[in-house]
């Protein structure tokens, strides 16, 4: 056994850094400890993408203090975030499906860590634990679940809202009240032009809700930004 | 009408072993479709799952205020119900019957109990195109988003088409503006544009297609996406 506890998630854990993966937390604990014998710690960046749409996935991520957003693409230059992963999940669940490749665009969204699995290992995971594939059915339900009231959001709300609900989404997985985004790649994941998000912005940071100087954004008031956000963020959290 | 329609015209369906229809069919329970009718709404019990042969069926999101739009739509390539096996009773969309037709339906815990079974192929079936369907809610979803009401319109008539295997379509601007989320007007400026340069007729809330390849050029690159991932897993063999 000492092959697993050697394991750097254990060795965390030791370190008493609380950041945990849940979804890996909620396994049974041989099928936790199956899946974390093939998995290997990396430092994800920023920017990073770790899967294209409609191309094959080489690795499943399981967020500890990285997170991950989904983007569809419109075409070459315009996107839409479409969900977000953190320590409550992992990236790579729609092989369950049992389709190699991607549905989505991930791109790191804030660096910090993560642990992945090749497909292969992750594949031969899956084939053995009926409970593994009972959590990720139910946690791709949650991310469709999800997908759809974003879409919703995007479509009906005004932008001050979603970026209040967007804020709050990236303020859960963040781990941090700070977080680096220019007002360009803040457009492009909420689908409008940058000039909106400066209003935007603007507004809640007057109302000091955020501190927002040259792309580091800082929460100040999370009760303000919960009643400034629209009822999404309530629906998206609840499920 | 519907011992005229077979299980079988259903490509999911059609698609499973033997043994999986000889389960599976003599609890399958034909029902008519009707325009407008609401399969289920969101929040509600998931009873049935809904095997579409001759109807298509449009998954909205509904706001508090009433407004919705479609993020994906369910011809007979597919199957409504699919948060069943993913392990969800309910569903926040609304599904609601936008061509009328003939679907196929059977007790959610009883595709539940076919879907268990180890060696049902009908798992896998619906499992992929549980992937084709999330592919086309965040194309239809991105879509709304950046792409012009022309394209949109373009983009849904073919989805819809392709589905009835037809080139004819019965639908009101009303109706079409609720599915996109946008404004009648809209639709009808829209509608207009593709009329005069000769790529649909549109008449008495009737949709014919004169013209597939302009309307496809038409269309944003939305629906070559959405078509190549469901035809794609269409191909596939078990």
């Amino acid at each position: 056994m000492q092959g697993v506890f050697d394991h750097p998630y254990w060795r965390m854990q030791a370190r008493s850094a609380k950041v945990l993966n849940q979804l890996l937390e909620a396994l049974p604990r041989a099928e936790r400890e199956s899946v974390l014998a093939q998995c290997e710690r990396v430092e994800l960046v920023q920017g990073h993408i770790l899967s294209e749409s409609d191309e094959p996935i080489e690795h499943v991520y399981f967020p500890l203090t990285a997170f991950i957003a989904l983007l569809a693409r419109a075409d070459n230059r315009q996107f839409l975030e479409l969900g977000a992963i953190g320590n409550e999940g992992v990236l790579g669940a729609t092989l369950v499906l049992g389709l190699e490749t991607a549905p989505m665009r991930a791109v790191v969204q804030g660096s910090g860590s993560a642990l992945r699995t090749p497909v292969a290992e992750f594949h031969a995971a899956l084939a053995r634990s009926p409970v593994l594939r009972q959590t990720l059915y139910g946690y791709l339900y949650d991310l469709t679940e999800h997908l759809v009231q974003i879409a919703a959001c995007t479509h009906f709300h005004e932008i001050k809202p979603r970026l209040a609900r967007w804020l709050l989404m990236t303020h859960d997985r963040a781990h941090s009240d700070n977080f680096h985004f220019t007002h360009v790649s803040l457009a492009g994941m909420l689908g409008v032009q940058r000039s909106a998000v400066t209003i935007a912005a603007g507004l809640l940071q007057r109302s000091k809700l955020i501190h927002y100087v040259r792309g580091d954004i800082t929460i100040v008031s999370r009760a303000g930004l919960l009643a400034a956000s629209c009822s999404c963020y309530g629906v998206i959290t609840k499920k | 009408m519907s011992e005229l329609h077979r299980p079988q015209e259903n490509q999911l369906l059609n698609a499973t072993s033997e043994a999986v229809q000889h389960r599976l069919f003599p609890r399958l329970e034909p029902v008519e479709m009707k325009l407008g009718q609401v399969v289920y709404e969101s929040g509600d019990e998931l009873r049935h799952v809904y095997f579409p042969v001759s109807c298509i069926v449009s998954l909205l999101y509904v706001m508090e205020n009433g407004s919705s739009a479609e993020i994906s739509v369910v011809g007979n390539e597919g199957t409504v119900g699919v948060a069943i096996f993913m392990g969800g009773n309910t569903t926040t969309s609304r599904a609601v019957v936008q061509s009328e037709g003939y679907a196929f339906r059977v007790l959610s815990q009883d595709l539940k109990d076919e879907f268990q079974r180890p060696d049902g192929d009908l798992r896998l079936l619906m499992l992929r195109y549980t992937q084709a369907l999330i592919t086309q809610m965040a194309q239809t979803a991105v879509c709304n988003r950046h792409h012009t009401i022309d394209q949109q319109l373009a983009r849904w008539i073919l989805l819809s088409l392709d589905r009835l295997q037809s080139n004819m379509l019965t639908m009101t601007h009303e109706l079409i503006a609720s599915m996109l989320g946008v404004r009648r007007e809209g639709v009808t400026d829209a509608a207009g544009k593709l009329q005069r340069a000769g790529t649909i007729e549109y008449h008495r809330g009737r949709i014919t297609v004169l013209d597939r390849p302009k309307l496809e050029s038409a269309s944003c690159e939305c629906y070559a996406v959405v078509k190549r991932e469901t035809d794609r897993i269409a191909q596939l063999t078990i």
